[in-house]
This record gives structure tokens, sequence and C-alpha cells, in this order.
């Protein structure tokens, strides 16, 4: 059905990407597109993987057990982040409760995926509805107000966390020792098992890698979101 | 056609020292922020579904908004087409340059397909008119392919060739539609 949907899209004009939106559950208890990773793996297995990107839906990932930033580097790093679907769950609740964007660490952490994939083919989608007792009108226009301010600040912290580089340059960092010498084989592809394993021989016992750091590095996201 | 959220003015960015309910306090189209307009960096768009249909049922209780916008009956051509002039005042007056729609959000279902997809012509060609009078896009389009009983056992996982059939019919239309309105 995807191949033949494909082929009649072409042949009636339509240029853009073909978008699958990963969800794991609801309303079947298992899945085909059950997150990014499956997802692409299934369109890669059928050849598909040209025509199609990733709409990744906030709430969906989180319902797959991931955070919504996991399923956008996933997608990024295949080249298949086309679109977004802008909405939170409730993880307290388990189902797919489509709430309006409201949690600026999380939308931070979409944009800072966002503009290190360069930006999406697609949009941010409001796939949000408002809560069963905000009933009327003008709770609309608040939810729809709610949700672009949401992103319009993760927007504004996500650009001071890349211009800040303390957190890029912790990143080049702790995989600094795969830019030269042995790593640097490692990453072109220009070794094998055995020269590896004979370093490691040579080397006899191994010392710790660089710390991980995450406190700090939580520290420094709480530092840019809540400096003004 | 009147105006349909008469109360709402047109959202503006007032800062973020504002208490305005109906202002933006951080989305300010026109910021550059890295070397892109955040409208650019954003570009947002309505789900038809949510914002223009949903009226607050869940399996606890029936409606409690009225998203009738003004037509008599529910569920006709008169509604989906007050539907659209709701959404396209929506849009504009928050600014937003794009929507998303299932085939089924934007006109009612038929029992036979071909008065379906005639009902999304003709809707179709009402939305281009208001596309182009207020410069709104389309971002995407697909096909609801879960909320008719027929799709009970799935759509293209379903047990019956009828069914997949039915399927691939409105993966076609949708695709039609799409094409028709400019859809990304």
């Amino acid at each position: 059905m995807m191949k033949m949907a494909v082929e009649y899209g072409r042949s009636i004009g339509f240029q853009g990407d073909f978008y699958i939106e990963p969800k794991p559950k609801e309303p079947m208890k298992h899945q085909y597109d059950f997150d990014a990773a499956t997802a692409i793996g299934f369109l890669k297995a059928y050849g598909l993987d040209q025509d199609f990107k990733m709409n990744i839906e906030a709430n969906h990932a989180t319902l797959a057990g991931h955070t919504f930033q996991h399923d956008l580097r996933v997608s990024a790093i295949n080249g298949m982040l086309g679109s977004i679907d802008a909405n939170q769950g409730d993880c307290l609740l388990g189902w797919d409760t489509d709430e309006f964007p409201s949690n600026v660490y999380e939308t931070t952490m979409c944009m800072y995926e966002v503009l290190k994939a360069g930006g999406l083919t697609g949009g941010f989608n409001f796939d949000a509805k408002t809560r069963r007792p905000s009933n009327t009108y003008e709770d609309m226009f608040h939810a729809y107000i709610l949700g672009m301010d949401a992103f319009a600040l993760g927007l504004i912290k996500a650009a001071e966390i890349i211009e800040d580089g303390r957190i890029d340059n912790f990143i080049k960092e702790r995989y600094a020792s795969f830019e030269s010498g042995i790593g640097k084989k490692i990453v072109d592809g220009n070794t094998t098992l055995a020269e590896l394993a004979a370093h490691a021989k040579q080397l006899g016992t191994a010392k710790l890698p660089l710390s991980g750091r995450q406190e700090y590095l939580h520290s420094i996201v709480n530092n840019i979101l809540f400096k003004g | 056609m009147s105006e349909v959220f008469c109360n709402i003015p047109k959202i503006v960015y007032e800062g973020k020292e504002s208490t305005n309910p109906l202002a933006f306090k951080y989305y300010d189209p026109n910021r550059v922020i890295l070397g892109k307009t955040m409208k650019e960096h954003l570009p947002f768009a309505m789900a038809w579904w949510h914002n223009l249909c949903a009226a607050g049922t869940d399996m606890f209780g029936r409606d409690t908004a009225d998203k009738s916008f003004g037509a008599v009956r529910k569920g006709t051509m008169a509604h989906a087409k007050a539907k659209v002039d709701a959404g396209f005042e929506f849009m504009q007056k928050l600014g937003i340059e794009y929507f998303c729609f299932h085939d089924v959000d934007i006109a009612p279902e038929a029992d036979d397909i071909k008065e379906t997809e005639r009902r999304l012509d003709e809707i179709t060609d009402y939305m281009l008119v208001k596309m182009k009078e207020t410069g709104i896009k389309c971002l995407w389009g697909t096909a609801n392919m879960f909320s008719n009983p027929r799709f009970m056992n799935g759509a293209g996982s379903t047990n019956d060739a009828d069914v997949y059939c039915f399927a691939a019919a409105q993966i076609k239309k949708a695709l039609e539609l799409t094409v028709k309105l400019g859809g990304k």
C-alpha cells in the first residue's frame, strides 16, 4: 500500500515528503511503527526511505518509553527528521492525552535538536486539544498562545545553549579520542579487529574514560533556562 | 460571512511583562534568532481535527464545547463550511500560516464513498478560495483510516480485501486533495 501511495503521489505531481508518525500503541497493543528507530528500519527494509520522513509527536515518543528529544535525534541522525506534532503527554496517565505543550524544558530540548538538524522539511503542527473543562472559544486561543509561546521560549533557550557553547564543547571533548590515532582509524573504517586487539594488549590495562559530568550538564541547562 | 470569534482580537506580541491572556509573551514573529526570524524557525500549523472538530467527548462524557461555529445542524456541509470560516479566522488572528487535516475532518462522510469524494471536492474548492484570500497554506493532509467501523481490523493490515480497497481509495483521494491544496 505504501509503495502504491508513493507511486501514485509522484504520478500526480506530489514532490513533498511522505510522513510516518511513529506510535507504540493505541488503538492496538502492538504496532509496526513503535518508535522512530522501528519505523526507520521498516522503511529501509521495504525501500521506502527515500520518499518518507518521520513526523515525530512528543506524546507518542513518551508513550514508547523515550523522551521527545530521543526520537527527534534518532530521526535526525538518519536524515529523516521531517515534521513535528507539537504536544505533550502526561507520564502519570500513560495514554495519548494530546495536551498543548507547556513544558519549556522539553521544547528547549526539541528546538536544540531542530536547530542542530538545520530545521524541518515540515512544520510544528499542534496535534493537541484543550482539556474537557476548557470549553470556550477563548480557551482555543489560550491553548495556541501557550503552545506557540512554549516553542518560542524553547527556540530562544536552545539558541542560547548553542551560543553558550559549554555543552557542545563538552561533547567534543568527550569524544576527542576519536579525532586522532587509533580512534581516528576506527571512525575512518581503516582498521581491523586484530589491530584493535593488539592496541589493547599493548596498553595492558585501560585507564577509565573521562567523567560523564551529568550533573554539571544539567546545571548548565538550568542556568541558561532561568537566567532571564 | 460574519466574524465567529467576536470577542477575540488579533493576537500580538506584548512581551514577557504582559499579563494580557490574549497576547504572546515570547512569540515575536519578526525577532531574529541565529540568522532567521522566529516565524521562519517555527512554521506553526493548526490541526483541523482537534481545533475545529473535537468538542470534548471522552469515554466518560459527551461534548462540553460547542464547535458548531454558527451552523444550524452539525455534520452537514453547512457545518463543514462554517468550520472553514472559523478555522481561517482563527489562524489569521494567531498569525498561523499552515493547517493540517484528515479527509474526514473537513467534510462529513457519506454512506457511499463517491458522495464523500464529491463533498471533499466541494469543501476543498471553498478552502482554496480562503487560502488565496488569506495566504494561509496547507502543511500536510492525510486519510483517517481508523474511525470508520470498516477499519476495525485495520486498514493496510486488515483481514478483508474489500476494506483494503476502501483504504486505498481514501489514500488516493487524500493525495489528490493534498496536491490540490499545495501540501508540502
